[in-house]
């Protein structure tokens, strides 16, 4: 029982940071009509970038997190004049490979220029500092915590700027039929290269609670997390961004209960198993498309 | 006849033109699918395999990892023919992590540490060859038959295409199926050139190089790839060293360049309709 609820915790822990990255990829998707693939990269190498600010500045969180979130930002906004053409012209395929050859240009550049494409750590001041909390079996580290009310805060913030915002309500009526957005005033331009900031946004914060709860980045990862990211989108259902909340933190659950009660080696593949069986049973995913 | 340096390289780029035949084939008939990569791992694993510890001749071995993933593709294909757009690059995507999870696991193939000291395929590069060949006259031929005709209707509007008669379940069958046939033999050749095989060699590396040079050569028509693959796998295999470690970046950036100005590529329909007007003029 003990270890049903420890790997019930890693699960909700580790789904959060999916759940931030499917919101954030299913978002842009619905206000500016393309999928990023390189949403991983994009979060690991903005680590990348935290991880350098630290060694050189012993440490400091103050700059190191905001520069971090800076870095995404940036490099997300770039993705933006890059595929406007394609978007224009609804290219969607070609909109994916671009961004898959983003993510591995991203990807080659950790690989060559930081740290020779070793590991890397974080220090553990950002982890919460190595306190503890124990119930018998269940160990949870204070900075898995963080990063579990991190993520709900910013969901709780996203979901306050969706809904409750002018920006917000503009994004979901272009969401819903840009053309009439713009026929009713919403400067459809604008908001889309604000929705490209937005997710670079999140892409940072999920870097910081990224760092946070894994303690360790490596260049492959920005690879494994774009596709999650991409999978729990699928898995939900193309544009479903309550599904996705859901299924981000059902993947990172089941995520942990196959390392848990399985061998751990095989967990990728029972959790991409799991997704391709369910994306082929029901191609418009668990909770139904919304686009 | 070659050197063992230049006799892999052009075994490379031949793996390389088959690899983008099996990947252009079903984008052809307006779908992604990123199988050949997950039946390049198949195809090679098991022939290495059935060569070195099971005893099987090369032929058998060859023959046997095709037919396999033929039949692999053709289940896969049941599933995957109502699953369209992402939903299919995506669950074929998954394949590839989840092929390489399983071998890695598997001991008997090697795992992490890799799988080596399988038989040396004797007339590796006219084999190859022979099969480039093989291949360019069957998708020539399928380019202009009514299958192509139905692939270039599929790609322009499924629905209409559907409306018309065009069975797209079958075609998307049909093109898969010939697909992860394609990647399989790509698979069997790669691993015989390469003569170890690790489960990292079968990832996003191998879309990448194929979707360049598809881009490159140009989505609409066949003859892109062979004439783009030699080009575009010498650059950095002939560079100086300090350039060519970075060919991952390299055609990254070819790609996002090539979306960018030229999205048809450098050789499209109309490019062929005018060497056609100008040789017959």
């Amino acid at each position: 029982m003990e270890i049903f609820v420890a790997q019930l915790i890693s699960g909700l822990i580790t789904g959060s940071i999916y759940v931030l990255s499917a919101i954030a990829v299913t978002f842009l998707m619905l206000v500016a009509g393309f999928i990023q693939f390189a949403y991983g990269e994009v979060v690991v190498i903005s680590m990348y970038v935290a991880w350098f600010v630290f060694d050189k500045t012993q440490d400091n969180l103050l700059l190191g997190i905001p520069i971090t979130i800076g870095v995404a930002i940036l490099l997300n906004i770039l993705v933006e004049p890059i595929t406007r053409r394609l978007r224009e012209r609804r290219a969607l395929y070609e909109c994916l490979i671009l961004t898959v050859a983003f993510g591995m240009i991203l990807t080659e550049i950790m690989s060559h220029f930081f740290y020779h494409g070793m590991p890397i750590r974080f220090p553990s001041s950002l982890r919460g500092g190595g306190g503890v909390f124990r119930w018998g079996l269940i160990v949870v580290s204070s900075g898995s915590l963080y990063v579990f009310i991190g993520c709900i805060l910013v969901l709780l913030s996203f979901t306050y700027f969706l809904y409750r915002t002018k920006q917000g309500k503009a994004m979901r009526a272009i969401a819903q039929n840009s053309a009439t957005a713009r026929l009713l005033g919403i400067p459809v331009n604008r908001a889309t290269t604000l929705s490209f900031a937005i997710t670079g946004f999140l892409a940072g914060i999920t870097a910081v609670l990224f760092a946070m709860t894994l303690g360790f980045a490596s260049p492959p990862l920005g690879g494994v997390l774009s596709f999650r990211a991409l999978a729990v989108m699928l898995f939900a259902g193309l544009g479903n961004l309550k599904g996705a909340v859901v299924c981000g933190f059902l993947l990172g659950v089941i995520e942990s209960m196959t390392t848990g009660y399985f061998v751990g080696a095989w967990t990728d593949a029972i959790a991409m198993g799991i997704i391709m069986v369910t994306i082929m049973a029901k191609p418009s995913g668990l909770f139904g498309t919304q686009v | 006849m070659f050197s063992l340096y230049v006799e892999g390289f052009l075994v490379t780029v031949g793996v390389l033109m088959i690899l983008g035949w099996s990947l252009y084939l079903p984008f052809r008939g307006g779908q992604m699918n990123n199988g050949p990569v997950f039946f390049m791992a198949i195809a090679g694993y098991f022939a290495a395999y059935a060569t070195r510890d099971l005893h099987w001749p090369i032929p058998v071995a060859f023959l046997g990892a095709v037919l396999l993933c033929t039949l692999l593709s053709f289940i896969l294909s049941i599933g995957l023919a109502s699953v369209t757009g992402f939903a299919m690059s995506v669950a074929t995507i998954s394949l590839i992590f989840i092929v390489q999870t399983v071998i890695r696991n598997l001991e008997f193939l090697g795992g992490a540490a890799g799988f080596g000291f399988f038989p040396k395929m004797p007339y590796l590069l006219p084999i190859t060859y022979a099969f480039v060949f093989i291949v360019m006259v069957l998708l020539h031929h399928v380019s202009n038959s009514p299958l192509g005709r139905a692939m270039e209707a599929m790609e322009f509007d499924p629905e209409v295409s559907a409306a018309m008669g065009v069975n797209i379940k079958g075609v998307s069958m049909l093109l898969q199926t010939i697909s992860g046939a394609l990647g399989g033999v790509a698979g069997v050749l790669y691993a015989f050139n390469t003569g170890t095989l690790f489960p990292e060699i079968f990832s996003f590396n191998f879309l990448l190089y194929g979707f360049t040079v598809i881009i490159v050569g140009g989505r609409s028509t066949m003859w892109g790839v062979p004439i783009f693959a030699p080009i575009l796998w010498g650059i950095p295999e002939f560079a100086p060293a300090f350039i060519g470690q970075f060919r991952n970046i390299m055609f990254g950036v070819i790609i996002i360049t090539l979306l960018i100005l030229w999205p048809q590529g450098m050789i499209t329909k109309d490019t062929l309709r005018r060497l056609r007007a100008r040789t017959f003029s």
